[in-house]
């Protein structure tokens, strides 16, 4: 099922939809499917798998570590692939994939888009690929059903709002504050800047996710 | 040629290289730097203060050298040497930061953060914050800390906190991330000083723009010292911000070779090397805020580097290069750790210069070429930086046994002062 439509379904009964997230491979496999077993029973509604990568930049700590470790114990890009199709044929949530450009630049945009619709996945986040650069990725996600997942930010201005508003589709992830992942998560006074944002958004998009 | 003429084509791209690959958060700010950038490169003024500023602090404009003993040795072409190294902190890295010191105080920010390997853009930096009035703060893989204790020492000194990335590697590359997430958190007050011309548009032509004052000198200097250009023009290539500086300046002589001489470290196919170019063994990927040929495994995961030069030992290399290299426009070869402490020697005994370990890349290339040359030809090699402030690499470089006996002795006495 698309993501807009799934996301739909799952609203009818609750007014809230959590999304979770889980790095492929850290610690090991088997935990993250253990991981994955509590967020269904929790009734999770999205669930992101990040592939490891080496230089994760727009990662706190915790993230940072725990790409480093997965990519140690030996993780591969097929192992995240199998690793979500297991999931997704087993979990009720829907899953995204969420890493950085270049493991999707190295297989190649097609076959990365190939790989993620058969393995179950519906969308992708790339925090490090701009929309500048994602046209071809765009046009070979909408052919096959996939959503491409834009970031709308506490320092975007209205206009680039409404650039990125043009190309979301699924849903739009709106990050609350400034900073990297996992780090310093308070609902200060960045969080409230996101009331900005959400409010030019919603218009544009029918669901909108917070990354505190 | 002006490489930097985007009107063909991408702006920020040279052929399929560069480009801006960053968090959505850091868009503003990477234009806001862009339209100030454009300001400072359209304002006459603007070069003009720069040049003053690196006259009255920097010792500029920096020598021509003619390496008599050296060139009369190898007996064939006359070896001539940009010294960089006279610079105030002893390397071309003070171009880049005193030009960025400026358009800073043009953004109107007050902090200043940057990456640093071997430390001598750290300590470049710090130099410039502490002139300037701003913060500083400089990341610095923990490895690189622990091995280069001395620029650290004057970073701290200066006034700059200096961190100790714990990430990946611990070296260059983890302390550009860290940089990188500083920055998308306090962008508001805070510049980025990237200290080579790589990463995301407009920081490699920026970077670029401020070394290119090492080549508009040398051509000069070359023809008032020779009466004509050089056949050929060496510069070592870590991230290539010293060899972009000298070459600029020749870009549009089709008669001078530009050479660059990477990192071999320990050789082809021993994969403990930086040669991006020059070994077969870089792809093309995606990272660091830019598209170019990185040591990367083939699903896009960065490979471990090696150098005897901290200051090479990077996994990327400036989008320029990478499209310079294509179309045959730069020549690049590699030099190894061994050839380097070799040619350290050589021109340390004959020439009573100290290359860092990085120029000496460049004097590797140099020296091996140089015989096969005629007497009339003419060799430039930029010597970036100077290597006696990088006495315990050398030392150790160079495994000095009256050296380490020194430190054993030295330890001796900072432990007894303990007791």
């Amino acid at each position: 099922m698309a993501l807009q439509s799934f996301l739909a379904e799952r609203k009818k009964d609750k007014d809230l939809l959590v999304m979770a997230h889980v790095v492929c491979g850290y610690p090991s496999f088997e935990a993250n499917m253990q991981e994955l077993e509590i967020m269904a029973e929790a009734g999770v509604d999205l669930v992101e798998l990040q592939f490891p990568f080496s230089e994760p930049s727009a990662d706190g700590p915790l993230f940072v570590n725990a790409n480093e470790q997965s990519l140690k114990a030996g993780t591969t890009v097929e192992d995240c692939f199998e690793f979500m199709q297991q999931a997704s044929e087993r979990f009720p949530f829907q899953l995204l994939m969420m890493g950085y450009y270049n493991t999707v630049f190295k297989m190649g945009e097609e076959t990365f888009v190939k790989r993620l619709k058969a393995a179950g996945g519906v969308g992708y986040i790339l925090p490090d690929l701009p929309v500048e650069e994602s046209a071809n990725l765009h046009r070979l996600s909408e052919e096959a059903g996939i959503e491409p997942i834009i970031l709308m930010t506490p320092t975007s201005s209205d206009k680039r709002l409404a650039q990125l508003g043009a190309v979301s589709r699924g849903l739009v992830y709106v990050v609350a504050r400034k900073g990297v992942t996992g780090s310093k998560t308070n609902m200060g006074d960045d969080v409230s800047g996101a009331d900005r944002t959400l409010s030019s958004t919603y218009r544009r998009a029918d669901w909108c996710w917070l990354w505190y | 040629m002006d490489i930097f003429d985007f009107s063909d084509g991408r702006e920020g791209y040279y052929g399929e290289y560069g480009g801006v690959f960053l968090p959505e958060i850091l868009h503003a700010t990477i234009e806001e730097l862009l339209v100030c950038f454009r300001e400072c490169k359209a304002d006459p003024k603007f070069w003009q203060d720069y040049v003053a500023l690196m006259q009255s602090y920097s010792g500029r404009p920096t020598p021509v050298t003619h390496l008599e003993n050296l060139s009369r040795k190898l007996g064939g072409a006359q070896i001539y040497v940009k010294r960089e190294d006279l610079n105030h902190t002893g390397s071309h890295k003070v171009n880049n930061v005193m030009g960025q010191g400026l358009l800073c105080q043009r953004l109107g920010k007050r902090k200043v953060i940057a990456e640093t390997g071997a430390g001598q853009h750290g300590f470049a930096t710090a130099t410039m914050a502490a002139r300037f009035g701003f913060d500083c703060k400089i990341y610095m893989g923990a490895v690189d800390v622990a091995r280069q204790r001395p620029n650290v020492f004057w970073m701290e000194n200066l006034g700059a906190e200096v961190v100790a990335v714990q990430d990946g590697q611990k070296t260059l590359k983890d302390a550009i991330n860290e940089a990188m997430r500083d920055w998308v958190t306090n962008m508001a007050d805070t510049h980025y000083i990237l200290g080579t011309a790589c990463g995301p548009h407009p920081f490699p032509e920026m970077v670029s723009w401020f070394q290119s004052i090492i080549g508009f000198e040398a051509r000069e200097q070359m023809l008032a010292q020779t009466g004509r250009l050089p056949d050929r023009v060496y510069a070592c290539v870590g991230g290539g911000s010293n060899a972009m500086g000298i070459f600029q300046a020749f870009f549009d002589d089709d008669n001078v070779e530009l050479i660059g001489s990477e990192a071999g470290g320990q050789g082809v196919g021993s994969y403990m090397h930086a040669a991006r170019l020059a070994y077969d063994d870089a792809t093309v990927g995606v990272a660091q805020g830019f598209k170019t040929y990185f040591l990367q495994n083939e699903e896009g995961n960065m490979n471990e580097t090696h150098s005897v030069a901290a200051g090479l030992d990077y996994i990327g290399v400036n989008p320029i290069f990478a499209h310079l290299h294509d179309k045959g426009k730069v020549r690049f070869e590699a030099a190894t750790d061994i050839e380097v402490k070799e040619a350290l020697r050589l021109t340390m005994r004959t020439e009573g210069l100290i290359p860092a370990l990085e120029s000496t890349h460049a004097f590797v290339t140099a020296i091996k070429e140089a015989p096969t040359m005629g007497k009339d030809e003419i060799i430039l090699i930029n010597q970036s930086g100077r290597g006696d402030k990088d006495i315990f690499t050398i030392a150790d470089a160079l495994d000095d046994a009256k050296w380490k006996t020194f430190i054993n002795g030295k330890a001796d006495q900072y432990r007894a002062e303990n007791n």
